[in-house]
């Protein structure tokens, strides 16, 4: 009953992303949208989702949209003006790996971290250690190197997004 | 008036893709390339994707056909793309290197050292 679910649960959205992507309506690629849809969903439903609830919540996808609009336009354009900064005066960088703890649960959550992290300037996660839950980030111009500083300045706003996306 | 802006996106996007190649002839080492190679190639990209919209959405408007919607959400779904696989081929690439033994060039601390001693 359960795996049901979370098959069914996967067709919906990839059926509407292959419309999406094709820009059409036609019966013929409507049927071709629902086949494509059933097979990988057979086939990888089950890797990729655990509780389909969560993928038809409203409030999950809004707190999606507003964290890309946030990461799109302010994390990355402030953090592009420092690393801007240091490829003039590379003499200013700092750099060091630090450790830096999280505590999300899904590995959805700690990919979205991870992910939001290395595509923000200046910042690298190079390993990941799942059971005693640190990111090893290389920081080019590390300002803080105890694990709560660091993680107040490089991770707290993507944890805290994460959470309310993912958890 | 729209082709003005179009030019400054694109300008703002060639400008960081330039800034790009100039860091990996600045930076000293491998991580430190990293940052400046990849990440000015996703903001750079976001601004071309965001002078493709621009343009197809005032074609949209003006024409009214629907290959134009069908162009933008072509870029956008592009761009998503972009960024998780821009990500995660920096995480492989850093990792790969840590894991063979490259040292970051002047790190202040190595948290990693203490955990492979």
């Amino acid at each position: 009953m359960r795996k049901l679910a979370i098959f069914l649960a996967l067709i919906p959205p990839l059926v509407a992303l292959y419309l999406l992507y094709t820009g059409s309506l036609s019966l013929f690629e409507l049927a071709l949208a629902i086949i494509i849809a059933t097979v990988i969903s057979y086939l990888f439903s089950s890797a990729l989702i655990s509780r389909p609830g969560r993928l038809y919540n409203p409030i999950r996808w809004a707190w999606a949209l507003i964290f890309a609009i946030l990461y799109l336009t302010v994390v990355e354009a402030k953090a592009h003006l420092s690393v801007l900064k240091l490829i003039f005066v590379p003499s200013r960088a700092r750099p060091a790996i630090v450790r830096i703890p999280y505590s999300v649960e899904s590995d959805y959550a700690i990919t979205l971290i991870a992910n939001s992290i290395t595509n923000t300037p200046g910042t690298v996660v190079v390993d990941v250690d799942e059971e005693r839950k640190y990111f090893y980030v290389h920081w080019i111009r590390a300002t803080d190197l105890t694990e709560e500083g660091a993680k107040r300045e490089v991770s707290e706003l993507f944890e805290r997004y994460a959470r309310r996306i993912f958890e | 008036m729209l082709d003005g802006i179009l030019y400054a996106l694109l300008a703002v996007s060639v400008f960081f893709h330039v800034l790009g190649g100039v860091a990996l002839l600045r930076f000293p080492d491998l991580y430190t390339r990293l940052h400046g190679q990849t990440k000015s190639t996703t903001f750079g990209s976001i601004f071309t994707v965001f002078a493709v919209l621009a343009y197809a959405i005032s074609k949209y408007l003006e024409t009214g056909m629907g290959k134009y919607l069908s162009m933008s959400t072509h870029s956008v779904v592009a761009l998503l793309a972009l960024m998780i696989t821009n990500a995660t081929g920096a995480h492989a690439i850093a990792r790969a290197a840590r894991m063979v033994g490259v040292r970051p060039y002047a790190a202040v601390v190595d948290e990693l050292e203490e955990v492979e001693e």
